[in-house]
């Protein structure tokens, strides 16, 4: 099968994700009626989402293709997110919604449910994914037919995005009592790097210890678009993971960073007004 | 600032972070990335192991525990914890004792294959890492029936800093190197 | 019975400068000055014998088939020289130069943790006095300063050396991260009153930055060393593929830390500049935030892009297509602090000093070892040129043109802060353009040399077409080299012995350490100038021309 043949045929194509994603796009429209850069981040969202989970690539993943599961994983739970928290009304960020009573403890379960539900999704995926295809995907073999298989296929994509959603709370949030300070953000955000990439290193190395990998059947890989070999394909999967998952986190640090250092002293005149007054006063 | 010595473990904690993380990663290379069986896995202890692993979490509250009781001014408790605490961890490191004896008899030793260096290598320095969180802990005891009959929050804060860590460090080995192998 | 006792460093009387600064209180001391001076000695020291041992080698190279020295005492020397230059010279001159400065640029008296930073100090010193013990004790590692195994390991290299490297390595290393934890907590905790975080000076903007990036690297190397020294005395197999494990485990271990370690010799350096530049330029920063902000960028990259040193290894294409692009991208950040640099000098006034010349020699210096770098990020030019003098060029301009000349740069402007004398500008100037010529003499033509395909490390070579001319050149730019650190250490000598006669602030500069006299009394600061931007000399000395204020 061509590329082109596997684009253009209509079965590929996902109805129900292309509805539900069109009645999420339009409840943001009329509810927030967005304009300029918000409006263009919430699209891009609305479109990353959209090639993720209704478009033929996201139907890649019948064949066995742990390097597409992983680009799944890697848009949904850390692209789409910032993009999302980028077209929220400041109104929205700046409103309570939570009062932490601890907010270390806070910060430290945003950010164990972003890293775990990014591994939790890994391992599921690829259980699931062996047990359609019967083949070992990073050392985990499930047999065919079991619960995993039960779970259904809407679950993963929503839930990653909720869990990048929740792991971006502490950065994004303007809420004082939720919100990291700028370093702090980026040793979160550091540290969610080192998690990813260890997940990168694990998929990564297993593709080239797998011998069994050469040996079994290419049945899955036959029919697929893509002429990916499964070392290949789980060398891929690993490295979205490690190094553009990685180069994201840093780009959002340099980002955050940068903000805060170029901010800075944007109060001061104020202030330098008000301890003027005080000194006057105190003459 | 009172907590400069805090932030001092901290970023201890996570220099030695780095370095478990390395010695783990040796061990997760061996066995799922070069095909081998891990061949010391089937020789261990694992009832002994878990027992083990309670009582270092264990020892973990009774840590927590000591400070709480320290801050609200209650000496006896927080030293009757603190004493918990220090048994706990006697306990464990006699308990990797026995295990490494029992391996020897097996003729399980270090340079018997790759599994016997990454497991005497990982658990020993875990075990390092816990006699030093004893000597610690012991120092903090003695000292609260000693002449200067004081404990700094900042000392006792570091330490149960350090012993949580070396805590979470046992909970991914015994994880990784008791509990996978039997899935 | 209190929670809290009091420090007792806190209330007790500082030891002065006037009443005990005796022979021995350089043992003894605490006080960050003296061991800030300790370590600039101590990489001096070993500066200069890793530049002899570079001698050897150099003459060794000068003809074909040359046989001055034995082939293994050659490698125990080119080991030791490239052991030494990285752990035991470039990271203690930065390291000393923080211990020094950062303390006085925030306006604190002293680390955070003093007795601590004399701990780091002597561990590492002593870390370094094993390692050459080696050379008694049977013969020095001689396995490459990368100690590739199966090499190192005991079958192979039966000889004491390589333990001598690993326990030597280990303790230095130990040495650098309680130094860089003491310096993170410096900054976080000791800032003058006034000081934010995003106004402190450059140098100690980078130091802080770099200070994580050792947190985070030494310790994989010692997870690594110690599994060597495991395998070397109690027979384990960590790293003997023979017996079920992996020589490939090494060389991540040993890069996942080499490749940031070439980052923490490179930013404190690029924090140097960033002071030296603008003072002599007499222009602030351009783009402040983005000096600052391009140092946590190749910070955090420094840690994902280590495979581009295992190019050869045999990694799929995949593999190696995804790490050559991470090296590609971070090679961007250091771009953008060259342009910042540039930008600062733009328009202003430039006083060439040897300090600033230092510093542009760097710039440009610098840039070629980064563009020659940034070539081994495409991977079929690195498995052409991989393990080729090309290397050997590249990281002696990064290592050399990049750190030294840095490290140059800063010494010949603190150089009246911590001594209370000028160096000598006349002799300084002979210094730079011999050592200067010199270093391009020795490493231009060696880029050439690996293109030609002369393998590094190689005992001798035969009499191929350029070979000879090529190596001559670079011995005797070597040897210029050599003379141009004479003349240094002549120029320090000679204004050593003079009375101590600079000014406060020779330079007028703008950042807290001019703020106190030359050289510091025991207690740097009894009164400091009001902090309100990242310049706070220059308010005090242009009360109507305040730079923007930031608190």
């Amino acid at each position: 099968m061509s590329w082109k043949d596997y684009f253009l045929l209509s079965q590929n194509w996902s109805f129900s994700w292309s509805v539900a994603l069109l009645i999420f796009f339009g409840s943001y429209l009329i509810w927030f009626k967005p304009k300029g850069n918000k409006l263009t981040s919430f699209t891009a969202a609305f479109l990353l989402l959209f090639i993720m989970t209704a478009s033929p690539v996201a139907n890649l993943l019948q064949f066995g293709l742990h390097s597409v599961a992983m680009l799944q994983h890697v848009i949904i739970l850390m692209v789409i997110p910032i993009l999302i928290w980028a077209a929220l009304p400041s109104a929205l960020l700046k409103k309570q919604w939570l009062k932490p009573e601890n907010k270390n403890r806070f910060v430290l379960l945003t950010w164990l449910t972003g890293s775990l539900g990014m591994w939790a999704a890994h391992f599921l995926s690829a259980a699931k994914i062996s047990a359609e295809s019967g083949l070992s995907i990073c050392g985990i073999k499930a047999a065919p037919g079991s619960w995993v298989q039960e779970i259904p296929d809407a679950v993963l994509p929503v839930f990653l995005l909720l869990a990048g959603i929740i792991f971006l709370i502490p950065v994004y949030s303007k809420d004082k009592n939720l919100r990291l300070k700028p370093l702090g953000a980026v040793f979160y955000l550091f540290a969610a790097c080192v998690s990813c990439s260890i997940l990168g290193l694990w998929v990564a190395f297993s593709a080239s210890s797998a011998g069994h990998a050469y040996a079994a059947p290419m049945l899955t890989t036959l029919r697929s678009p893509l002429s990916l070999n499964l070392q290949s394909d789980q060398e891929l999967a690993g490295m979205i993971m490690w190094v553009p998952g990685c180069v994201l986190y840093v780009a959002t640090s340099v980002h955050i960073a940068l903000n805060w250092l170029q901010g800075e002293g944007q109060g001061a005149e104020e202030l330098v007004a008000a301890e003027a007054n005080s000194d006057l006063k105190n003459e | 600032m009172k907590d400069r010595g805090r932030l001092l473990m901290f970023f201890l904690i996570g220099s030695e972070a780095f370095f478990f993380i390395a010695l783990i990663i040796a061990y997760v290379y061996y066995r799922n990335f070069t095909g081998a069986t891990d061949m010391v896995a089937h020789f261990l202890n694992v009832k002994r192991a878990t027992i083990l692993t309670a009582g270092l979490v264990l020892s973990s509250f009774t840590l927590i525990m000591s400070k709480r009781n320290l801050l609200k001014g209650r000496w006896k408790m927080a030293k009757l914890y603190m004493g918990g605490t220090i048994i706990l961890a006697a306990v464990f490191l006699g308990g990797q004792m026995m295990e490494y004896i029992e391996l020897y008899h097996k003729q399980v030793t270090i340079s018997k294959n790759v599994f016997g260096s990454s497991f005497f290598t990982l658990t020993g320095f875990h075990g390092l890492h816990v006699i030093m969180g004893l000597i610690a802990i012991s120092l903090l005891f003695g000292f609260s029936f000693g002449k200067f009959k004081v404990l700094t929050v900042a000392g006792i804060a570091s330490v149960e800093a350090y012993w949580h860590f070396v805590d979470i460090i046992w909970l991914c080995v015994y994880t990784y190197v008791y509990i996978t192998p039997l899935l | 019975m209190s929670l809290y006792i009091d420090i007792p460093e806190s209330k007790a009387k500082l030891p002065s400068p006037k009443s005990d600064r005796g022979r021995l209180s350089w043992i003894s001391s605490v006080d960050h000055k003296q061991i800030g001076i300790m370590y600039i000695l101590m990489a001096l020291l070993f500066f200069i014998i890793g530049g002899v041992e570079a001698m050897f080698i150099r003459a060794q190279l000068a003809l074909p088939e040359n046989y001055i020295i034995s082939p293994e005492v050659y490698s125990q020397i080119f080991t030791m020289h490239g052991t030494t230059m990285i752990f035991l010279a470039l990271m203690p001159v930065l390291l000393g130069l923080g211990v020094y400065f950062i303390p006085l640029m925030i306006g604190a008296n002293d680390m955070a943790f003093p007795r601590m930073n004399a701990f780091s100090f002597w561990i590492t010193f002593f870390g370094g006095l094993l390692l050459y013990f080696s050379f008694f004790a049977g013969g020095a590692p001689n396995a490459g300063w990368f100690n590739y195994a199966p090499l190192s390991e005991t079958p192979y290299s039966p000889d004491v050396g390589i333990d001598y490297y690993t326990v030597g390595l280990m303790l230095t290393g130990i040495g650098s991260i309680s130094t860089a934890a003491n310096f993170a907590v410096t900054v976080l905790t000791m800032r003058v009153k006034g000081m934010k975080m995003t106004m402190l000076p450059l140098f100690v903007w980078m130091s802080f930055i770099n200070a994580f990036l050792i947190l985070g690297a030494l310790p994989l190397l010692n997870a690594g060393l110690a599994m060597l020294l495991i395998d070397r005395q109690l027979d384990a197999l960590f790293f003997l593929p023979s017996a079920g494990g992996s020589a490939t485990l090494w060389q991540h271990f040993f890069w996942s830390f080499g490749h940031p370690e070439v980052y923490i010799l490179i930013l404190p350096a690029f924090g140097i500049i960033s002071e030296v530049i603008p003072v002599y330029s007499r222009k602030p920063i351009f783009g402040y935030a983005f000096v600052a902000v391009s140092s946590i960028a190749i910070a955090l990259l420094s840690f994902g892009v280590w495979m581009h040193h295992m190019f050869a290894v045999g990694y799929t294409n995949i593999v190696n297509g995804f790490f050559g692009a991470a090296s590609f991208l971070i090679a961007v950040p250091t771009g953008v602090k060259v342009i910042n640099w540039v930008g600062t000098m733009y328009k202003g006034s430039i006083r060439f000093t040897t300090s600033m010349l230092f510093a542009l020699m760097f710039l440009i210096n610098f840039t070629i070892g980064g563009l020659s770098g940034v070539s081994f990020a495409i991977v079929p030019v690195d498995w052409q040129l991989t393990d080729t003098y090309y290397v050997v060029a590249h990281l002696h301009y990064v290592f050399l043109g990049g750190t030294v000349f840095a490290a140059f740069a800063g010494i010949y402007y603190w150089f009246p802060k911590m001594s209370g004398r000028q160096l000598s500008e006349k002799i300084g100037k002979w210094h730079l353009w011999t050592f200067v010529t010199g270093f391009n003499m020795t490493f231009l033509v060696q880029h050439l040399l690996g293109i030609l395909g002369m393998p590094r490390r190689v005992y001798t070579y035969f009499d191929l077409p350029y070979w000879t001319i090529l190596n001559i050149i670079s011995s005797a730019g070597a040897m210029l080299m050599f003379g141009g650190v004479a003349v240094f250490l002549w120029n320090i000598y000679r204004t050593l012995k003079k009375q101590p006669a600079a000014k406060g602030d020779p330079w007028d500069a703008w950042t807290l350490e001019w703020a106190t006299q030359s050289p510091p009394g025991q207690k740097n600061f009894d009164k400091l100038p009001p902090v309100h931007s990242r310049r706070p000399l220059w308010d005090l000395k242009n009360p109507h021309n305040k730079d923007k204020r930031l608190n």
